[in-house]
C-alpha cells in the first residue's frame, strides 16, 4: 500500500478531484443513488422491546434462563401496583376494583395467568371437605351478610406466606395484580401493543374505582422502557444533534453553502448507515439508537477537513475549482486513513458479548464508509455547483499552533515525565470502576418505568426476581418429605437474607394443605410426613384448582422439581453476585448434590453482562490496536513511529478511564465498548499530527523539533476544531434517557479531549526525545 | 330424585323437539345447524350403556422432558343426566389407588369427589376446578368430561373434509361463566359423526390448544373410539397425549358401583 501510495497518491487524488469537479451533477447524483438505495432499507427497520436481546444467544446466563422456562413456564410479568389513597386495602370498593382488574387482565393480549388478593385461592376445611375458592369473590362482596369481615380478610392474606410481601405489604395499604404474558416473540409490536392495552386498562380502572393509584411495572414494563429509550433518544438526541452540529459548522465555515454541503454528507450518511439496519433487519435497542449522533459526529469531521482546506486556498486567491482540487488533493488520503481506523474501532464491537452493539458497530461503520464516498464525491459536486465565497480569516489558531510547539519542545523532558507518571497513577485507579448493572438505574429518574420499579420496590416488593430450579433426583420426587424440609430449609434461609422480600416455595403449599386436611389445625401447618399423603394432598389440590391458577409454573411435568423464586429489592449488581454465590454455596454445603443448582434470572443475566463484555472486548480492543498500528505503519512507511503512535492512541484511553474510576465510580456494561469507539477516533488526531510530522522530515528535510513545529502549525487548528466537534458530539449522548449511552457519551467526549492534549504535550515532547537520541548517537 | 327425574323429563322433551327439526336444521340458521351437528355427535354416541378402559397420559414441556400416568376409567351411560365416572389412578405410584369419581351434569355443576388412599378418605372437590389442568396436564377437566348438547351453544361455520370423508366444522361457546375458554371450534365427520380435531379458544379469544383425535377403532357395539388423543398447548409449548386400550363396553355396572362408597372399594 506505502509503494501504491507514494507512486501515486497525489495523482491519483488529483485526478479524481479533476474528475468530480468536471462532472459535478454527475458525482452529486451517484452519492444519492447509493444513499437512497441504502436507505431504502429503512422502510424495514424495527424497533426491539426485548432485553433478551442484549444477550447473545450462545450466552450462558441467557441459556440457563431460557432452559428453566421451558421446564416451568415462560413468561414475562406485567405487575399493576394499586394504592388505595386512604391506605386501605380491606374495604369493599377497594376490593371490587381488584377483582375487575383481576378479571379484565385475563383479556389483556398474551396474558396466560393473572394472580392478585381477590383471585389467591384459599384453601380451607369444611367439615371433611378441602374447599379451595377466591379469597374474594364477586358475590361475597355484594352481599357481605354471606362473606368473611374485611378484618378476617386483611388476616388471612397477611398470614399467607405466597400473599404477604409480593401481593401485599406489611401495612395492607398496598396490593399487586400480577399478569404473566407469554410473548410469542414473533414481531416487534407485540410487547408494545400488550403495554398500551395495560395502560388503557389502567385508565379505565381509574375512572370506574376512583381513589386509587397504579403504578405498573415487571418484566413486561422493563421490555417495553428499553423500547421508549430507544425511540426517545432517536427523537430527541438527534434533533439536538443537528442544532449543535448547524451552530458549529456556521462557526467555523461562515458559508452557507459549505454548511448546506456537510448537512447533506451528514444527512446521507445516517441515511445510508440506517437504512443498512433496514436491509440486515437489525431491531434498534438503545445502543444502537445512537448511530445516527455517531455518524453525524464523525462524518462532519471529514467534511469539515475538505472544506477548510478548499477555504483556505480560496483565501489564497485560487479560483474555485483549484482550490477544491486542492482541497481533495490534501485530504483525500488522511480521511481515508481516518475513517479506515474508525471503522477497525467499530467493527470491533462486534467481539462484544451484547448483540446491539455489535449493531452499533456495524450501522456506524456503514455510516462511517459512507461519509467517507460522500465527502470525495456529493461535498466537492455540491461546492462545485454553489456559489462560495472565503471570509477573511483569524489565524490566531495556527499562530497559537507555533507558540504551543515551541512551548513544548523546550520542555519536553518534565513534559513527559510528568505525562506518563500521572498516566500510570492515574491508570492504576482504573480496577476501581463499580461495575453496576442494576438495570432500573439504566433508566433516567423521570422515566415512567424507573418511577414506577422505584414505588414498588420502596412500598411493596421487591422486582428483580432469582430463580432456583430444585430437583429431588427421581420421579414424582417432590413429594418426598425429607426433599421438602431441604426446600423449605433452604427458602428460610433466603427469608433471612436482608436483601430478599418474598420468596416463593411450594412447601407453603403443603403446609397450608396439610393444615386443611387437619380441620384446619394451627399445629398442624407443617410439611406432610408421608411421601403418598405429600403426593395425595397435591393430586387433590391440582384437581381444586381453577383455570389458569395451577402449579404447572412451580412444579415440573414430571413432578420431580421445583422452582423456587426470590424477589430482591433495592441491589447493586455485586450485591445480587453476592447474595446468588451464598444462595448456591448453601445448597453445595446443606443440600445433597442433585438440589445442587445455579440461579437464573433476567437479573443475574444483567449481573454478568459487564464482566462478559469487559472480557470479550478486551480480546477485540487488542485486535483493533494491532489493526491499527499496523495501518499506521503502512501510512506512515515507517515502523517506528507506527509503534510511537500507540503512546498518543493509548494513552487517553487509560487516562479516560481512571479519571473515571476517580471521579465517578460507578459504571455498566457499556465501559467495555468506550475504548474501541474512542480509539478508532483518537487515533485520528495522532494520524494527522504524525503525517505532516513525517512529511516534514521526509520532504522537507527539517529536524525532528522544527518538523514539530511544522505538524503543530498546519494541522494544530485543525484537530483542535474537530476535537471540540467530537466532544461535543459524544457530550450530547449524555441527554439520552438511558444510563449506558450517558456514561457512552460522557467517557467518549473525556478520552477524546484527552486525546487532544495528549497529541499537543506528550506526543510531540516523545517526538523530540527520539530525535535528539538519535542526533547524539 | 325428584328433580332429577323432572330434569330428565325436561332434556328428554328439549332433545325430541330439536330432533323434529332435524331434517330442516340443513338449510336453517347457522344456530340450528349447528345444534343439529351438535346433536348427531351427541346421538351416534348414545346407548354406550357402559365402558372400561384403560389410559395413560404422556405430558411433555418445551424441554422435551416427559412425564407418565396411567389410570383405567369406567363410564357409565345415565339417561337424560350427564354421565358418571370412575377414574381409578395406577401411576404413579405415590397417587396409586387414588379413585376420582364424578357426576357430570348439563348445567349445573359437576359433582366430584376424591378417594385418598393414604388419608384412607373421600374427599369432595370445589365446583369451580372444571377449568383447571387434570393431572397437570394439557387436559383440562371440562376437555375430558362428557359432552353434553345443553354445555354449549352452537353455530355453524362450514363443511370441510374430516377424518378423510365430508365433515362440519362447528363452533360452540361455553354456558358456563367459570369456563377457561371464550370458545371451542370443533371438525366432525359426516358420516359416523366421529370428532376430528377441536381448537380451543382462551379468555381472550386466542388460540389456546388444538387436540386432534387419531387412530379411531369401530367395537363391536358399532360405537367409534378414538384411542390417541394429541393435545398441544400452542402458548406454552406443552403437550399432552392421551392414549386407549383395553376398551370394553357392556360391562357388568351398575350405578352402585359410581357411588361414594364404591371409590373406597377400588382397590
Amino acid at each position: 500500500m506505502t509503494m501504491l501510495d507514494r507512486m501515486k497518491k497525489e495523482t491519483f487524488a488529483t485526478r479524481w478531484a479533476i474528475l468530480v469537479t468536471g462532472h459535478p451533477l454527475v458525482f452529486v447524483f451517484l452519492g444519492l443513488c447509493l444513499a437512497m438505495g441504502l436507505g431504502y432499507g429503512g422502510k424495514f427497520i424495527t424497533i426491539s422491546s426485548d432485553y433478551r436481546y442484549f444477550f447473545g444467544e450462545e450466552n450462558p446466563q441467557r441459556l440457563a434462563f431460557e432452559k428453566l422456562q421451558n421446564v416451568y413456564s415462560k413468561d414475562d410479568s406485567t405487575l399493576f401496583v394499586i394504592t388505595p389513597k386512604d391506605g386501605e386495602v380491606f374495604k369493599k370498593s377497594t376490593l371490587a376494583g381488584i377483582r375487575f382488574l383481576t378479571e379484565r387482565a385475563w383479556q389483556l393480549p398474551y396474558s396466560r395467568r393473572v394472580d392478585s388478593i381477590t383471585n389467591f385461592q384459599h384453601s380451607y376445611a369444611e367439615g371433611d371437605d378441602l374447599i379451595v375458592k377466591d379469597l374474594v369473590t364477586e358475590e361475597e362482596l355484594a352481599d357481605p351478610e354471606k362473606a368473611l369481615s374485611f378484618k378476617r380478610l386483611k388476616e388471612i392474606a397477611l398470614a399467607e406466606p405466597l400473599l404477604r410481601g409480593l401481593s401485599i405489604n406489611e401495612g395492607a395499604s398496598v396490593t399487586s395484580v400480577n399478569v404473566l404474558m407469554t410473548f410469542p416473540g414473533k414481531h416487534s409490536m407485540e410487547i408494545p401493543e400488550a403495554v398500551a392495552e395495560a395502560r388503557k386498562l389502567v385508565i379505565e380502572f381509574k375512572e370506574k374505582y376512583p381513589g386509587h393509584e397504579v403504578h405498573l411495572s415487571g418484566d413486561t414494563m422493563l421490555n417495553n422502557a428499553f423500547n421508549e429509550a430507544g425511540v426517545k433518544d432517536m427523537t430527541t438526541l438527534t434533533p439536538a444533534m443537528y442544532g449543535v452540529i448547524i451552530l458549529i459548522m456556521f462557526i467555523l465555515l461562515r458559508s452557507v453553502s459549505a454548511v448546506f454541503a456537510t448537512f447533506v454528507v451528514m444527512l446521507l450518511s445516517i441515511v445510508g448507515g440506517m437504512g443498512f439496519a433496514g436491509w440486515m433487519e437489525t431491531p434498534i435497542t438503545p445502543p444502537s439508537s445512537i448511530a445516527p449522533v455517531v455518524i453525524m459526529t464523525l462524518a462532519i469531521a471529514d467534511s469539515i477537513h475538505i472544506l477548510k482546506s478548499i477555504l483556505e486556498a480560496l483565501r489564497k486567491g485560487r479560483p474555485k475549482r483549484d482550490a477544491i482540487v486542492e482541497g481533495l488533493r490534501l485530504n483525500l488520503k488522511p480521511v481515508f486513513l481516518t475513517s479506515a481506523t474508525t471503522i477497525v474501532g467499530f467493527l470491533s464491537l462486534n467481539f462484544s458479548d451484547t448483540p446491539p452493539f455489535h449493531d452499533l458497530g456495524n450501522i456506524t461503520s456503514v455510516g462511517v464508509a459512507m461519509a467517507f464516498v460522500l465527502s470525495v464525491t456529493v461535498l466537492p459536486g455540491i461546492i462545485m455547483l454553489l456559489p462560495l465565497k472565503a471570509r477573511k480569516a483569524d489565524d490566531n489558531l495556527s499562530q497559537w499552533g507555533s507558540v504551543m510547539g515551541s512551548w513544548v519542545t523546550q520542555r519536553r523532558g518534565p513534559i513527559a515525565i510528568i505525562s506518563l507518571l500521572t498516566t500510570i497513577i492515574i491508570g492504576l485507579q482504573i480496577p476501581k470502576i463499580e461495575l453496576n448493572d442494576e438495570f432500573i438505574g439504566y433508566f433516567s429518574e423521570d422515566n415512567t418505568f424507573r418511577v414506577d420499579s422505584d414505588y414498588t420496590m420502596k412500598n411493596l416488593t421487591g422486582i428483580y426476581q432469582i430463580n432456583f430450579d430444585l430437583k429431588s433426583g427421581e420421579s414424582q420426587g417432590v413429594a418426598d418429605p425429607a426433599f421438602l424440609a431441604k426446600v423449605e430449609e433452604f427458602a428460610n434461609f433466603l427469608r433471612d437474607e436482608p436483601m430478599v422480600t418474598h420468596v416463593n416455595s411450594i412447601t407453603d403449599v403443603f403446609k397450608r394443605l396439610n393444615k386443611n386436611m387437619h380441620a384446619d389445625e394451627e399445629a398442624q401447618y407443617k410439611l406432610p410426613e408421608a411421601r403418598d399423603l405429600a403426593a395425595q394432598y397435591l393430586l387433590l389440590y391440582e384437581m381444586s384448582l381453577p383455570y389458569g391458577l395451577d402449579l404447572n409454573n412451580q412444579v415440573d411435568v414430571d413432578k420431580s422439581s421445583t422452582r423456587l423464586t426470590a424477589n430482591l429489592g433495592f441491589v447493586s449488581t455485586s450485591e445480587i453476585i453476592e447474595i446468588v454465590t451464598r444462595a448456591e454455596n448453601w445448597l453445595k454445603s446443606n443440600s445433597p448434590e442433585n438440589m445442587h443448582t445455579l440461579a437464573t434470572s433476567p437479573v443475574i443475566m444483567f449481573s454478568h453482562i459487564s464482566h462478559r463484555n469487559v472480557v470479550a472486548m478486551l480480546k477485540g480492543t487488542l485486535l483493533a490496536f494491532g489493526l491499527i498500528t499496523l495501518v499506521m505503519i503502512l501510512a506512515l512507511g515507517s515502523v517506528k513511529y507506527g509503534l510511537l503512535s500507540l503512546i498518543p492512541n493509548l494513552v487517553p484511553i487509560v487516562l479516560g478511564y481512571g479519571l473515571w474510576a476517580l471521579f465517578v465510580g460507578e459504571a455498566g456494561f457499556t465501559i467495555a465498548i468506550v475504548g474501541s469507539v474512542t480509539l478508532g477516533i483518537v487515533v485520528d488526531d495522532s494520524v494527522h499530527f504524525l503525517t505532516k510530522f513525517n512529511l516534514a522530515r521526509r520532504e522537507k528535510g527539517l529536524s525532528v523539533d522544527e518538523a514539530v513545529h511544522y505538524a503543530f502549525e498546519n494541522v494544530g487548528g485543525a484537530l483542535v476544531v474537530t476535537s471540540v466537534i467530537l466532544v461535543i458530539g459524544f457530550a450530547v449522548l449524555m441527554l439520552s434517557a438511558f444510563k449506558m449511552n450517558y456514561i457512552l457519551g460522557a467517557l467518549s467526549a473525556l478520552t477524546i479531549g484527552l486525546a487532544l492534549l495528549i497529541d499537543f504535550t506528550l506526543l510531540p515532547a516523545v517526538l523530540s526525545f527520539c530525535g535528539q537520541k538519535k542526533t547524539k548517537k | 330424585m325428584k328433580s332429577n327425574s323432572s330434569k330428565t323429563i325436561t332434556a328428554l322433551l328439549f332433545i325430541m323437539l330439536q330432533s323434529s327439526f332435524a331434517l330442516s336444521a340443513q338449510t336453517g340458521s347457522p344456530q340450528q345447524k349447528g345444534l343439529w351437528v351438535a346433536e348427531q355427535i351427541d346421538r351416534a354416541d348414545e346407548g354406550f350403556v357402559n365402558q372400561v378402559s384403560k389410559a395413560i397420559m404422556t405430558l411433555r414441556n418445551k424441554q422435551g422432558q416427559q412425564s407418565i400416568r396411567s389410570m383405567t376409567i369406567k363410564s357409565l351411560e345415565v339417561d337424560g343426566d350427564g354421565d358418571k365416572s370412575l377414574t381409578i389412578f395406577s401411576s404413579p405410584r405415590d397417587v396409586k389407588g387414588t379413585a376420582f369419581l364424578s357426576f357430570t351434569h348439563a348445567l349445573e355443576p359437576d359433582d366430584q369427589w376424591l378417594f385418598l388412599p393414604a388419608l384412607k378418605r373421600v374427599k369432595r372437590i370445589s365446583s369451580n376446578n372444571k377449568s383447571g389442568p387434570f393431572m397437570g396436564s394439557e387436559f383440562a377437566y371440562e376437555d375430558i368430561s362428557s359432552q353434553e348438547v345443553e354445555k354449549y351453544t352452537y353455530s355453524y361455520l362450514r363443511e370441510e373434509e374430516v377424518l378423510g370423508a365430508k365433515g362440519y366444522v362447528i363452533e360452540r361457546v361455553p354456558v358456563d361463566k367459570k369456563s377457561g375458554y371464550t370458545k371451542q371450534v370443533v371438525w366432525v365427520d359426516g358420516t359416523h359423526w366421529r370428532l376430528g380435531k377441536i381448537e380451543f379458544y382462551d379468555r381472550k379469544n386466542e388460540k389456546l390448544k388444538t387436540l386432534t383425535f387419531e387412530d379411531y377403532m369401530q367395537y363391536s357395539n358399532k360405537k367409534w373410539r378414538s384411542r390417541r388423543m394429541e393435545m398441544m398447548n400452542h402458548q406454552t409449548g406443552k403437550s399432552t397425549q392421551l392414549t386407549w386400550s383395553d376398551i370394553k363396553f357392556g360391562q357388568d355396572l351398575t350405578v352402585r358401583d359410581f357411588d361414594q362408597n364404591a371409590l373406597k372399594r377400588v382397590r
